[in-house]
Formats: structure tokens, C-alpha cells, sequence
């Protein structure tokens, strides 16, 4: 039953004592694992460590190094491609499994015509904490707003619940079927901020039935630490790719067969992005950021009147939908 | 460590006894005995109940007491009967529409096993579906009072002004 394999491709920038974890959790697993480490040019121990690493015989482990550093959207599809499991999952480095990962996923629909698999994860300050039982608030209320409980294996279509899109784009909380994004070509944006919401997006909206583990507990600790982000705080250029990024995925949202209703979640989901971007901790220390703060407020506004403008073209949208 | 009984009480909660479930798991609690006493649940409480026992056989002692149907005494009585079967020593009574924060319940175990005393009170969030928000339960203030005063007596009148949660 339980014959199906995994990879999970986790890009990996001068962490190894997070790698450490995952090594040691996998070496306690007896099923087929796939770990497909994908190092970003760390300039740690992360090479010696891999390279000591002792796994059991079902735990195969797979090491790429990028020629550059480029991020991990890059390294993320690097590693798809060295990747063989049936299933896929991304992982960060710095998060952890949560030692019922594989009960639950057992139970879930992955294997019973889902693409795909969205589950809760316990967002986490400290090692010492890792069991919060509560996620981003946004991602809290719609967990817990679902009408009805999917268990054992209800699956989900986006137009049933348009709100699944505009869950925070995290690449870790889900599992993907293997061929789901061989044939969806899902793919990374080979770029430093924001990559990870086009993949997010395009899986909902590519998938033609998912899961939502709603009825099961959180599969993941995340941590999240309040100083020393990396890219998170960063403001200049680089950030700006965002915008071509969200008017490409405004596209194929209107290509979708509910289009309106998702761009309203597309817009709210924008709205929230922009406005974070605009409070990014530092954005009014420096006479550049402040600039920048203003090319993002331009930018911003440009592809809100882009967007609603076409609505008024091509078909109206619902008032007050991308307010 | 004393064995602990967790007597969960659940009636159609479906999308939140695994959750509960877990929760309880995830204290590390090396002699665990987990009750779940369902008062005759129509949705998929029990399903997921049995299929969480046989998932977690090997590792974690879930005894499953199904009522044949709703009973009036609602809570109480699940809880009575949970009590009744309960074999450890530290017992702790949990709703199957809430979770425990497992390193919190841990700590007021262990400090309840290394005291004399007979009782451990713990303080809880309320969490609400619709806007996926914690409140703090509207009691701070009795928490406060509760601190200020190592007197028995004085702790005792504080602690029956509060919510008779079980």
C-alpha cells in the first residue's frame, strides 16, 4: 500500500545544520525516500556533510551543486530534474517534517486522483517550540472555514474553493503527484524574490482535483525568525520582477474557467503582497530604499489599473473585487 | 514520568479530532493511555478515531469507547466513563474540538509529578474559525489575582469565580 516514493528536493544555501535535521529524520524512515539536495554555493560544511552522511539503503540521497548561486527558484528546478520519486515534495532547509508526515499522507488522497495535496503546518519561532499548532492567520482561517471535513478523501476542485489559491504561496505544504508537474511543466521563476508564487498559483490552477487536509494536523514545522531574513527584508531591483511575474499569472487566471472569481482572490492576494512590500522593515532607513519604496508604489498601482482595466474590456468584474 | 490518561470526549467533530489526537501524541509522553470517549457521533468522528488507532498501533495506546447514541449527560457522562476506565496516575480531560500545546501540557505534568499537589490549572486561547484568530480567554483577569496570592483559601474563591472547564 504504501508502495509510492518520494523525493524531496530541498535548495540549500549555507545551512547544513538544517540539512543535518533532515538527514537524520529520513535515516529513521523505512520507505522509499528520494533527497534531492540542490546547494546553492554554500560556502559551510554543507559538501563534508553530505559526503559523510550514512543512510540506510532505502534512503537514496542525490547532491547537486549549482555552478552560481542563484536562488532557490533556480535550485528548485534543478533538483526536478534529478528528481525520480512518484511523489515530490520541496523542502526548505531550515524546516522540518513533522514526525506524522507519512501517517497522514497515507491517509490523504494523493494516491486517489489528487494532483496534488495542501496541509497545515505549525509555524515556529524556535527549535525549542516546535509544536504551535497555529499557522499565518490568514492560512488559519481558511483551513478552518472549509464546509466540511475531506476526510477520508474528498478531493477539491479550484472553482469549488477559489480561496485555496490565495493561501500564502509557500512551496513546502504541499505534495505533488510526480507527472502532475511533468505535464503542467510547474516550474520555479528563475528569480531571487517572490518565486515562489507562480508555482503556487499555477498548481491550483492547473490541477484538475486536489486534497486539502483540513481534518488532519499540521505536517510541517516552518520557522520563521523575526531578524536576520535573507532575502525576505531585501528592497531594490531585484523585487521588481514581481510585477511581470503577477501580470503573466493574471493572464492565465483569466484563462481559467471561474476567472472572475479568482481575480478577486488574485487581487486581494495582491493587495496583501503590495502592501507588505510597502512596510518591508528598513524601506524608509536610506534615501535609495525610499526610492525604491516609490518605484514599488508606482508599479503597483500601474498593474492594479492594468488589471482592472481590462476587467472593463473584456468582462466586468464584480465591483470592489480588486479594491 | 507517571502514566497519564488522556480522556478525550467527542461528539461530531470530525475536522478537529485528529488534530486533538495528535496534540496529545506530540507531549512525548512515554506512558501514555489515550481515551476517546465518542457520545454517539454521526459524521466522520469515528472513522478517523478507528483509523488513528490502527495507524498509530504500534506506538500509541488510543482506546476507542463509542457510546451506542448521544447520551443526555453530554460531556459529563463521555467524561465520567473515561474517568472510570482511566488506569494513570495524572489524568487530564481534553475536548475533542480543542488541542493542547504539547510542550505546555509536558511541562504542567512534570511539574505536577515533581509537587505534592493535587491539581495542575492551566490557562487556554479561544481560537476562532472565522477570522483565524486567537482571543485570550476573557478570564485574565482572575489569572492575575490568581498570581498576586499563595493563599489557599484566597486562590480557591479566585478559581471557583472562573469557568468550571473540565
Amino acid at each position: 500500500m504504501n508502495s509510492s516514493s518520494y523525493s524531496f528536493i530541498i535548495p540549500a544555501f549555507n545551512d547544513a545544520p538544517g540539512l543535518a535535521r533532515h538527514l537524520e529524520y529520513f535515516r529513521r524512515i523505512r520507505r522509499d525516500i528520494e533527497i534531492v539536495v540542490v546547494d546553492d554555493c554554500s560556502t559551510d560544511e554543507t559538501p563534508s556533510l553530505i559526503r559523510a552522511a550514512e543512510l540506510p539503503e532505502n534512503v537514496k540521497l542525490i547532491y547537486h551543486r549549482m555552478p552560481e548561486n542563484t536562488g532557490a527558484g533556480a535550485a528548485r528546478n534543478a533538483g526536478l530534474e534529478l528528481a525520480s520519486g512518484d511523489l515530490v515534495m520541496f523542502l526548505d532547509a531550515d524546516d522540518q517534517l513533522a514526525n506524522c508526515f507519512f501517517d497522514y499522507m497515507d491517509l490523504s488522497p494523493i494516491r486517489n486522483g489528487a494532483d496534488f495535496v495542501l496541509f497545515r503546518y505549525h509555524l515556529c519561532t524556535t527549535q525549542s517550540e516546535p509544536f504551535t499548532y497555529n499557522m499565518h492567520t490568514g492560512d488559519n482561517r481558511f483551513f478552518s472555514s472549509i464546509p466540511r471535513t475531506s476526510f477520508p478523501a474528498q478531493l477539491f476542485t479550484l472553482s469549488m474553493i477559489p480561496a485555496a489559491a490565495s493561501t500564502i504561496a509557500f512551496p513546502w505544504n504541499k505534495v505533488y503527484r510526480h507527472d502532475f508537474i511533468k505535464s503542467t511543466s510547474l516550474r520555479f521563476p528563475e528569480q531571487r524574490m517572490h518565486e515562489d508564487i507562480a508555482p503556487h498559483w499555477q498548481s491550483f490552477l492547473r490541477s484538475r482535483r486536489f486534497g486539502i487536509l483540513n481534518w488532519a494536523p499540521p505536517l510541517i514545522h516552518h520557522f520563521e525568525h523575526r531578524l536576520g531574513a535573507r532575502a525576505t527584508n531585501y528592497v531594490g531591483p531585484e523585487r521588481l520582477a514581481v510585477f511581470q511575474m503577477l501580470t503573466d499569472l493574471t493572464n492565465e487566471v483569466r484563462r481559467h474557467e471561474n476567472s472572475l472569481r479568482l481575480l478577486e482572490e488574485l487581487g486581494r492576494f495582491c493587495d496583501d503582497l503590495f502592501d507588505w512590500m510597502l512596510h518591508i522593515p528598513g524601506i524608509e532607513s536610506t534615501e535609495e530604499n525610499r526610492k525604491w519604496k516609490l518605484q514599488y508604489t508606482l508599479h503597483a498601482a500601474q498593474f492594479r489599473a492594468n488589471i482592472g482595466l481590462k476587467d472593463k474590456i473584456e468582462n466586468p468584474a464584480p465591483s470592489g473585487a480588486l479594491n | 514520568m507517571p502514566k497519564v490518561s488522556a480522556i478525550l470526549t467527542t461528539y461530531n467533530v470530525d475536522a478537529y479530532v485528529a488534530t486533538a489526537i495528535q496534540s496529545i501524541i506530540d507531549t512525548g509522553f512515554l506512558d501514555l493511555e489515550l481515551l476517546v470517549v465518542d457520545d454517539g457521533s454521526t459524521d466522520f468522528t469515528r472513522p478517523i478515531i478507528r483509523q488513528l488507532k490502527e495507524t498509530f498501533s504500534d506506538r500509541i495506546s488510543i482506546r476507542p469507547i463509542f457510546f451506542s447514541r448521544n447520551t443526555i449527560g453530554g460531556v459529563a457522562t463521555a467524561a465520567n466513563f473515561g474517568l472510570n476506565e482511566a488506569t494513570g496516575d495524572v489524568v487530564v480531560f481534553i475536548d475533542g474540538d480543542d488541542w493542547v500545546l504539547p510542550n505546555a501540557l509536558k511541562r504542567a505534568v512534570e511539574l505536577l509529578n515533581e509537587s505534592d499537589h493535587d491539581f495542575i490549572l492551566t490557562d487556554c486561547s479561544e481560537y476562532w474559525n472565522g477570522s483565524g484568530k486567537y482571543n485570550k480567554y476573557p478570564e485574565s483577569q482572575f489569572w492575575d489575582q490568581l498570581m498576586a496570592t499563595a493563599d489557599i483559601e484566597e486562590r480557591r474563591s479566585i478559581l471557583l469565580s472562573m469557568a468550571p472547564f473540565p
